[in-house]
């Protein structure tokens, strides 16, 4: 290069340039564990999380607020103080090289360059006192070695990527004059301005009204189409997960509790904290109103995980093993994985599972048998 | 169905004509001095509340559904319209009776956080209306009232004297209806109250809604954004747009024949949880963002972004009229729309 910056080490092989080993996916979380030390005990944020994820796959990360979804992706990222935070177990491996082991410099060059991520709130993730333009080139300036002025020319022409009109003069505009979905396109066209081979959206939509949120979500696909990257999209909402996701996980206190195709996990779920989740959201599609099964209780504390299968105090089908065994993970073939004792019991999938659009006409029942009484929220959660 | 199987009973709530505007500028000169800018954030909004429904008021932040529903409780003054409760004009109330119209009126917020104070007992809290109105006035008797009351939202009544940090989210709504339910009022006020709360969370004070509504016959007004919650709650539902009323029908007629392009677009853009389903679905993604409530479009609020808007969108603002029996809808080709032929329903 002539001008401009240089790269700090011209002997850098971007990672993303070589193609994944043979046997290898493109990123593997091998049982990763990262706990917090704090002054109120350990907080076990992830606990055992496994996944693979490939090129051009969408991973839906599921779960309530504190499952551990959006530290599992911090963690990858190594974007976790440590301490409090350390990695107890469990491995990352990114085109099959470890991302723990690597040092602070390489996992600069990861950053952005290879794995990048978009938050839930585009007003806080953008600097409010640099140009859109210049947070833009940012990262082509760092892993790219561009000079300020391809950086801003290449930023035009992604702000025009991703929908903004008259994207030559917003470049030069500062965030606070950019509406909460325009915000998101900025930070999503900063999230690929690299080309990264991962792109980690938390809860990207959130914030967003639906319509906004319809276009962020047919953005993010498009995008995904053209460049081939993958995506782990963390959220709450079971609707944008079976819109974009190929591959799911359900967390429940730091815990993947099941993982599976979006056809595994919406059409045949295993864990009765899947089907909990099922029965609480209202049903949009049936004419008539079905009455919702809310998970009865809290989430537990994380400092403070039951013994046995977390979700046993809130399970309506828990057993005296439930309370004091954890379960073990029950892998089918196809790698749909539950954490539940009775994942491998068909007769009692088949008894329990909620109905679905599949099954319906079947018969299957919609309720859990096993009511827990009206006081259970008032028991669990009082000394939180 | 719809408003037609009310008919000849007398509403509990009616609101006509609200209009809300915030000036811009701060300030008490500029507020008044003319052509000043002004935010509008509700225009001409008629509706009616009948004794015992749900009635929802949907829309995307910042189309007016909370100022409505502060504007009715008179937690903000409406610059013009009336709101009738109960056969009163609420805007030429006297302080005495403004009160006692409270006590037929409360309120639940969107954030069980802010709105419990930090340093009051839940058993204060909840018992606040009942001295305020002075109706428990022995305190023995006001303790166990508000003990059975928190038995009936799924607290602990052993509690009482509990703190709200020492309660999650989902237990702190509960004290919030606990408070709103202690004076058994004709109508509730429902802003966003579940929307803070995480889905199974959700689903539970959604239940408890319900009964506690089936148990009192309490009305409620439940302002939220999310259109499935709404669905699953309303009798009758209306949707808002840039302060504007733009449909409203029961939930049924609504949700399976919307006649609005904003409801169908709003309706379309809701992810459905189930694959096949969902990329199936027909979507119709609305270009750009909602215009400024400052400086509304001309003529229908919607034409900026409507995919069938027409040269008359522009000039002539759409009044809401009858399509169907007991549904409303405010737009010009309401009956003529194409979207509405290509199935886009939930």
């Amino acid at each position: 290069m002539l001008f401009g910056r240089k790269k700090r080490d011209e002997n850098y092989v971007d990672l993303k340039e070589l193609p994944v080993p043979e046997g290898e996916h493109l990123l593997e979380v091998d049982d990763l564990k990262m706990y917090f030390h704090t002054q109120d005990g350990v907080v076990k944020a992830v606990n055992g999380v496994s996944y693979t994820l490939d090129r051009g796959e969408t991973l839906g990360v599921v779960g309530e607020s504190g499952s551990g979804k959006s530290v599992t992706s911090l963690t990858i990222m190594g974007l976790i103080d440590m301490p409090p935070g350390r990695i107890e177990g469990g491995d990352v491996r990114y085109h099959g090289k470890s991302l723990l082991a690597m040092s602070e410099e390489e996992m600069e060059h990861i950053r952005g360059n290879d794995i990048a991520m978009i938050f839930q709130d585009p007003m806080t993730s953008l600097n409010p006192v640099y140009t859109i333009g210049r947070q833009l080139g940012e990262g082509l300036r760092l892993h790219r070695g561009y000079s300020k002025k391809e950086a801003l020319q290449r930023s035009v022409e992604l702000l025009d990527m991703v929908g903004i009109p008259n994207p030559e003069q917003r470049v030069k505009d500062y965030p606070h004059e950019f509406s909460g979905g325009m915000r998101q396109r900025v930070m999503i066209a900063m999230a690929l301005a690299c080309d990264p081979d991962i792109l980690i959206a938390d809860e990207p939509t959130t914030a967003l009204d639906v319509t906004i949120q319809a276009q962020i979500i047919e953005l993010m696909q498009e995008m995904q189409q053209k460049n081939g990257n993958a995506i782990i999209m963390i959220t709450h909402d079971l609707g944008v997960v079976a819109d974009v996701a190929d591959k799911i996980m359900v967390m429940y206190a730091g815990q993947p509790v099941e993982f599976g195709t979006a056809d595994e996990i919406f059409y045949s779920p295993l864990h009765p904290y899947t089907w909990g989740l099922n029965r609480s959201i209202p049903d949009p599609v049936i004419d008539e109103k079905r009455p919702l099964t809310p998970i009865t209780g809290n989430p537990p504390s994380l400092v403070n995980v039951p013994a046995g299968c977390p979700f046993s105090p809130r399970c309506p089908y828990a057993t005296e093993r439930c309370h004091t065994m954890a379960p073990e993970l029950h892998v089918s073939e196809t790698g749909h994985y539950a954490r539940c004792h009775f994942a491998g019991d068909a007769a009692f999938v088949a008894a329990n599972a909620p109905a679905t659009s599949r099954t319906r006409g079947k018969s299957a029942p919609d309720t859990p048998k096993a009511h827990a009484p009206r006081h259970a929220a008032a028991q669990e959660g009082g000394e939180a | 169905m719809g408003q037609d199987r009310h008919e000849g009973t007398q509403p509990l709530l009616k609101v006509e004509h609200l209009t809300k505007e915030f000036p811009v500028e701060g300030g008490v000169i500029s507020a008044h001095r003319k052509g000043s800018k002004k935010v509008h954030a509700v225009e001409d909004v008629s509706f009616e509340i009948y004794p015992g429904e749900t009635f929802g008021l949907v829309g995307e932040s910042g189309c007016g559904k909370s100022t409505t529903g502060r504007s009715i409780m008179r937690l903000t003054t409406p610059t013009s319209g009336t709101v009738i409760f109960d056969g009163k004009d609420v805007s030429t109330m006297s302080r005495a009776e403004f009160k006692s119209m409270h006590r037929d009126m409360q309120y639940i917020f969107q954030d069980p956080y802010a709105s419990l104070n930090p340093r009051m007992t839940i058993g204060e809290i909840v018992s606040e209306p009942l001295t305020i109105h002075n109706v428990m006035p022995d305190a023995a008797e006001r303790t166990a009232f508000v003990r059975e009351l928190l038995d009936v939202v799924g607290l602990n009544p052993e509690h009482i004297n509990r703190y709200p940090h020492e309660f999650s989210g989902g237990q702190r709504q509960r004290v919030g209806i606990a408070r709103a339910f202690a004076l058994r009022p004709k109508l509730i006020i429902c802003d966003e109250p579940v929307s803070a709360l995480d889905v199974s969370i959700q689903a539970q004070v959604l239940n408890l809604l319900s009964d506690l509504q089936r148990e009192f016959g309490t009305a409620y007004l439940f302002i939220a954004h999310d259109l499935s919650v709404v669905q699953h709650i309303s009798d009758r539902v209306a949707v808002m747009y840039l302060g504007h009323l733009m449909e409203h029908s029961d939930w049924k007629s609504l949700y399976t024949e919307p006649h609005h392009p904003y409801t169908q677009s709003l309706l379309s853009a809701v992810p459905v949880p189930d694959p096949d389903i969902q990329h199936a679905r027909k979507r119709i993604i609305l270009a750009g963002d909602v215009p400024s409530p400052i400086d509304p479009p001309s003529g229908c609020p919607f034409h900026t972004r409507c995919p069938i808007a027409q040269g008359r969108c522009s000039s002539e603002v759409p009044t809401l009229r009858k399509v169907l029996p007991g549904h409303y809808c405010a737009c010009h080709f309401a009956e003529k729309n194409p979207i509405k032929e290509s199935s886009i329903r939930l």
